[in-house]
């Protein structure tokens, strides 16, 4: 009996280390699993990846990952990078992300809905990629988003509305893409100009008509001139 | 067979002209956008004194693509040299307004608020900054009017031009501007009545402390403006020394029109007397 309790009690010991360790395992390793499912999905020639080494405790050593004092993820810049594939859902858990740059690659696929997670996203940058599909109405989430540009894609579809309730928005850029039906103008987009939507074969741009010129009234009301009736011919 | 195959080769070939023509339009255009950039950043740096030094990172002499979006002050619309804005409040700035502003064709946001300069707002401004959205020459000694053109600006919502020394009246054009949602004049010795714009008027705040604004949220335009509009047509009855009555010297008639309607005045009762009977 002496024998075996404490050959119980290490076991458990044992096992509970394991547990604890395994769990502190995924639970830090959250967002370099969300990070790792977008480097399975792209294929990358020019091995930028190289360094996203996913049985690192957290990806905040990889390159082209920025982290926050709390080893969360705040931007993950990817410009120029040669990469083509598709972007992933598990992009959506990265809730500190503020910087999304993934622009001049070869990108195909649809933009995730997830992506109208990241509450914190300052700038989304996929722009001169192949993405297609519609822009999620989810990213009308993103209420401190400052940069949008998506230009120079495939993306079909309306401009969602929800976009206008984003009252951060400096700069937007949706032109060169497949975008049809009509630019709002309300909201945010009342200081957004012709040129964010450029080269959207079937976007119709909001029609400008001047008002009609107010004449400033005179004080005084000049009677209409009558011309006299024509005298009569002479018989 | 083989004439065939000829002109199919022709087609080709010049096809293949054709592309690299359109190709070469293409960066042409580009390019062009890039050095109408750069020459509107270079009038800047060369029409103002710069004590702060906000423009020794304002280098021109190597040039690379987005260079000028490195620029202190100066954001672009991606890294492609093509600015979208420029923020210079407040940095002692000190000069005449560059002229070549205007050239930043595809810019947003110009805010060269709280500086020193002086001079006018050059009167060809609305000729170019076709997308300008926020415009703030605030807190600067500018004179002069505020330029007509300026009505091209079909987008702008933020228009502030408070705090420096024009004159003149506000161009009524302005009522055009569908999207302006903040317009401000004040602290300046402007005169004259204020545009009417069309979602309707800006409150007097927009207008204080100017040398004759009226009209609008403002007390009512006075009647010197009917002088002046009976004067415009005086001119056309110059000289005709048979006219009188509108706006000349009234005529002997009207005098006459009084006499008969006092006659009018005794006769009638006097004529209900006479007939009662």
């Amino acid at each position: 009996m002496d024998r075996i309790s404490p050959l119980i009690s290490t076991s458990t010991l044992l096992w509970f280390i394991f547990v604890l360790y395994s769990f502190s395992k995924v639970y830090g390793n959250s967002e370099g699993d969300a990070l790792n499912a977008l480097k399975v999905q792209l294929s990358d020639p020019n091995n930028v990846l190289q360094s996203w080494d996913p049985t690192l405790v957290n990806p905040c050593t990889w390159y082209h990952v920025t982290c926050n004092n709390e080893n969360s993820v705040t931007r993950l810049e990817l410009g120029n990078a040669s990469l083509s594939g598709k972007l992933v859902p598990q992009l959506g858990q990265l809730v500190n992300l503020q910087y999304l740059e993934l622009y001049g690659n070869q990108i195909t696929g649809k933009i995730p809905k997830e992506l109208g997670n990241l509450k914190n996203l300052v700038s989304l940058d996929i722009y001169m990629n192949r993405l297609e599909g519609r822009i999620p109405s989810t990213l009308g989430n993103l209420q401190k988003l400052r940069y949008l540009r998506l230009h120079h894609n495939t993306l079909t579809g309306t401009i969602p509305y929800s976009l206008t309730t984003i009252t951060s928005l400096e700069v937007l850029d949706l032109s060169y893409n497949r975008l049809r039906g009509h630019v709002p103008v309300n909201g945010s987009f009342a200081m957004f100009t012709p040129k964010s939507f450029y080269h959207n074969p079937g976007l119709k741009l909001p029609v400008y008509i001047p008002p009609p010129p107010v004449a400033t009234a005179p004080s005084v009301a000049i009677p209409p001139f009558t011309a006299p009736a024509p005298a009569p011919l002479s018989p | 067979m083989a004439i065939h195959d000829r002109s199919k080769m022709e087609r080709n070939s010049i096809l293949r002209v054709r592309l690299r023509m359109l190709i070469m339009l293409a960066c042409f255009a580009t390019i062009k956008a890039t050095e109408a950039d750069i020459s509107c950043l270079r009038s800047i740096k060369e029409s103002l004194e710069d004590p702060s030094h906000i423009f020794s990172s304002w280098d021109f002499n190597y040039m690379y693509e987005g260079f000028i979006c490195t620029f202190a002050g100066v954001e672009c619309w991606h890294d492609d040299n093509i600015v979208i804005s420029i923020h210079l409040a407040g940095k002692k700035l000190r000069g005449s307004f560059p002229v070549g502003i205007k050239n930043c064709t595809n810019m947003a946001t110009l805010d060269l608020s709280s500086n020193y300069i002086s001079g006018p707002i050059p009167s060809d401004l609305g000729d170019g900054l076709d997308f300008i959205v926020d415009l703030n020459l605030s807190n600067n000694s500018l004179s002069g009017p505020i330029p007509r053109s300026i009505v091209n600006w079909r987008y702008i919502n933020v228009l502030r031009l408070d705090n420096n020394n024009l004159t003149g009246q506000i161009p009524s054009d302005l009522t055009a501007l569908d999207r302006i949602k903040v317009f401000n004049v004040t602290n300046n010795r402007l005169s004259g009545p204020v545009p009417i714009f069309s979602n309707g008027d800006f409150s007097a705040e927009s207008y204080g402390n100017n040398l004759e604004l009226c009209g609008g949220p403002l007390k009512a335009c006075k009647d010197d403006n009917k002088h002046d509009d009976e004067g415009f047509f005086l001119s056309g009855y110059a000289n005709n020394s048979g006219l009188c009555g509108g706006p000349l010297k009234s005529c002997k008639n009207e005098d006459d029109d009084d006499l008969f309607l006092s006659g009018f005045e005794v006769g009638f009762p006097l004529f209900t007397i006479l007939n009662r009977g």
